[in-house]
């Protein structure tokens, strides 16, 4: 972890800036990498970057003896084939990269920390470097110079001078703990590259220049071995050769197929809508009765039944027809008895629709049934007409009757005894569910076309919220209703031909599956 | 409206019925909205000749007709018209193609090729068949049967796709109540 100079907040240890200030944290510690220079933790030996080893802490590359650049070379004698023009005009840049080091220096000065300033030649020591420096190449100085009593000293120690030169040639630990990995033979790499001393202390010992070199040496790479292809391999690559290999071949082409063809390939489809049409056709045609005297009753429908059966005389109805003339012919007789019953109990109606077709098409029928039992308009029934505002419009119309603005309509303090939902669409069913049933808790039942049954049925069979008191599906539920009330309608005339088109669509299925097995067989056994 | 939801408040419930009848009004003008665009669009497109721009001239032709048609009310005899004997008959006619096509798909789409087609044939012959009175005279347990496919399956089925609707529901309401989304007027001005 690192920790923040200026407000002490511990920082991860790759952080740049502190987390808490923003301030810049510096160079992180830890082993900056010899060779690529990038930075890692402590600890880490070898760099993840370039795989170079890492010097470790405590011992910085500073150690190692580097040749200081002198200013003073720079401004040497020409070479030859240089013109003295050329000389001169080095001397002038030499002249003036002195100028240029000597105000760098000036600049190192004013800039120096004070602990490298502590390592700055003292005054009294310029003498001593004059003197080295005039020292002729190959001359040590005094203090470098093999004392004359060297072997004596040597002897007192009880060594002698070979057995020095071989210890000085070992490679102590903590230089062996630097050597790179797979890398056995440092000391033949280093004496091979690296040039013996000539002079000194460590005369005719090589490698003793810099670590670098050898720190530098990235580990052997591990040769791969050639791996073998499975055989999906070879399979693939043979499949694709032959592919690539193949000739081109021309387009398959289509024969036009005359029209008698074309007449017997759609045969089939056209012999399924004839079926169908017979079906359908034939006891409405023969005017079949057989259903009005064994029709079954679904609870659903009996439920919707009993809540209107169970209304009081006078009490007020919201009846919603959201329906569009595509489901009308089941909608419509389901429309038909309801309201008929509904007007035979005496109950005032508010008609409303949320579609605009389904405006029409309730106006049509409350008029109707309105002349059957004497219903007037404005008195014993409304029609709203075509309300909008998708989810707002139901809970719009529920909030306005009960506003004194309706008051010639609805009595006071009267609320909605049921509301009654023709939905040939689940959107709509779900519109007054949500928004008028759910908030404010009125009995609700539902007539749906089939399409919608299965959207209807959740709510109609949640028997702890009693979201539907009752629920009539399709033409079938009409039939119910008028079964259950006693009225024959359309929708208990149309039953028969619903049965026998239910039972061809039966035999289509049966005959269909017959088709495919023989057919399946029939290539079987030709294969 | 969503305060107006949980809390049964006077004051709170007034405001809500105040935004419950200005959505009414909101969508009322929406409504003509959606009509001038779509008589603009059309009209676009017959200005440049686009492809089909002739049932362009037909629609707006149709648009208006109807519009002045019904400048006297709902119940004018012409709006009326219209609606008997042109838009019913129509729709009517198209929605009862469904049933030959599903004559079609009952004897080329129901074949029993895997296990869960022969699970899916069974059902749709029982339903079929238990859905008609004549299903009672098969046996009194083809009506259970369907009454229990449509109850328990089927129903089934429903309610998860209801309730992950409804979730699904909340979850959108919430990213667009807190400003995550913005399901309108992506990309305008105001998008920023």
């Amino acid at each position: 972890m690192i920790e923040c100079p200026e407000c002490g907040a511990t920082n991860k240890p790759e952080s740049r800036f502190c987390g808490e200030c923003g301030q810049p944290l510096g160079v992180p510690k830890g082993v900056t990498c010899p060779m690529c220079e990038t930075p890692h933790a402590p600890g880490i030996t070898v760099c993840t970057e370039c795989g170079a080893r890492l010097i470790p802490e405590g011992v910085s590359p500073s150690e190692v003896p580097l040749e200081p650049r002198v200013p003073g070379e720079v401004a040497d004698a020409p070479e030859e084939g240089e013109t003295p023009g050329a000389a001169e005009a080095d001397r002038g840049e030499s002249e003036e990269i002195e100028e240029d080091v000597a105000g760098e220096e000036q600049v190192k000065g004013e800039t120096m920390p004070p602990w490298l300033r502590k390592l700055e030649v003292a005054p009294g020591e310029e003498v001593a470097e004059q003197d080295e420096d005039d020292l002729e190449r190959g001359e040590l100085p005094d203090w470098l110079e093999v004392p004359p009593d060297f072997e004596e000293m040597l002897g007192e120690a009880g060594v002698t001078s070979e057995e020095e030169e071989v210890a000085r040639a070992d490679v102590p630990a903590w230089l062996e703990a630097l050597r790179p990995e797979g890398v056995e033979d440092v000391a033949e790499i280093s004496g091979g590259h690296s040039p013996a001393e000539v002079t000194g202390l460590l005369k005719g010992i090589g490698g003793t220049l810099g670590i670098e070199p050898i720190l530098a040496i990235p580990p052997r790479a591990v040769p791969v071995e050639p791996g073998t292809p499975s055989s999906a391999a070879y399979e693939r690559a043979d499949l694709l050769r032959s592919v690539i290999r193949e000739p081109a071949r021309p387009g398959i082409e289509v024969s036009d197929r005359s029209g008698v063809e074309k007449l017997a390939a759609s045969s089939v489809r056209w012999m399924t809508f004839l079926v169908l049409a017979v079906a359908v056709v034939v006891p409405i045609l023969l005017g079949s009765d057989w259903s009005e005297s064994n029709m079954p009753t679904g609870a659903g429908t009996q439920g919707m039944y009993d809540a209107i059966d169970g209304l009081p005389q006078g009490a007020m109805v919201l009846v919603s027809f959201d329906y569009d003339p595509g489901v009308a012919g089941e909608m419509v007789p389901q429309a038909r008895v309801v309201l008929s019953h509904l007007m035979g109990r005496g109950a005032r109606l508010l008609s409303v629709s949320l579609t605009p077709e389904g405006a029409r098409l309730s106006r049509r029928v409350l008029e109707e049934v309105a002349d059957d039992y004497g219903y007037r308009y404005g008195e014993d029934y409304l029609s709203l007409g075509y309300v909008v505002g998708v989810e707002a419009g139901p809970r719009s119309i529920v909030e306005r009757i009960r506003t004194p603005d309706w008051s010639d309509f609805v009595g006071a303090g009267e609320d909605l005894a049921l509301i009654v939902e023709f939905a040939g669409d689940p959107q709509y069913l779900r519109l007054w569910l949500e928004q008028v049933q759910g908030p404010y808790g009125l009995p609700m039942v539902a007539g749906v076309s089939a399409t919608v049954d299965p959207f209807a049925r959740p709510y109609y069979l949640n028997r702890a919220q009693r979201q539907l008191l009752g629920l009539m599906t399709g033409l079938v539920g009409a039939a119910e209703y008028e079964r259950i009330s006693g009225e024959a309608g359309p929708a208990l005339a149309s039953m028969d031909s619903q049965s026998v088109a239910h039972i061809a669509l039966i035999l289509l299925i049966l005959v269909g599956n017959l088709a495919y097995f023989g057919n399946s067989l029939r290539g079987r056994l030709g294969a | 409206m969503l305060v107006d939801f949980f809390f049964d408040e006077v004051h709170i419930n007034a405001l809500g019925g105040f935004f419950v009848e200005s959505a009414v009004i909101v969508v009322a003008f929406a409504l003509l909205l959606g009509l001038l665009n779509v008589l603009v669009v059309h009209m676009r497109r017959i200005s440049r000749r686009e492809g089909g721009w002739f049932y362009s001239i037909a629609l707006i032709a149709m648009a208006v007709l109807v519009v002045i048609a019904g400048i006297s009310g709902p119940d004018a005899w012409a709006v009326t018209w219209i609606f008997d004997h042109i838009q019913f008959p129509l729709q009517a006619a198209t929605f009862s193609l469904l049933a030959f096509f599903v004559a079609t798909a009952a004897y080329r789409g129901l074949r029993i090729r895997s296990l869960e087609a022969v699970a899916f044939v069974v059902a749709a012959v029982v339903v079929l068949i238990g859905q008609v009175p004549v299903g009672r005279y098969v046996g009194d347990f083809v009506p259970a049967l369907k009454d229990w496919i449509l109850n328990v399956p089927a129903t089934a089925g429903v309610r998860g796709i209801i309730i992950g609707v409804a979730l699904g529901t909340i979850a959108t309401g919430v990213r667009v109540l807190m400003g995550f989304d913005r399901p309108y007027g992506r990309g305008g001005d105001g998008a920023k």
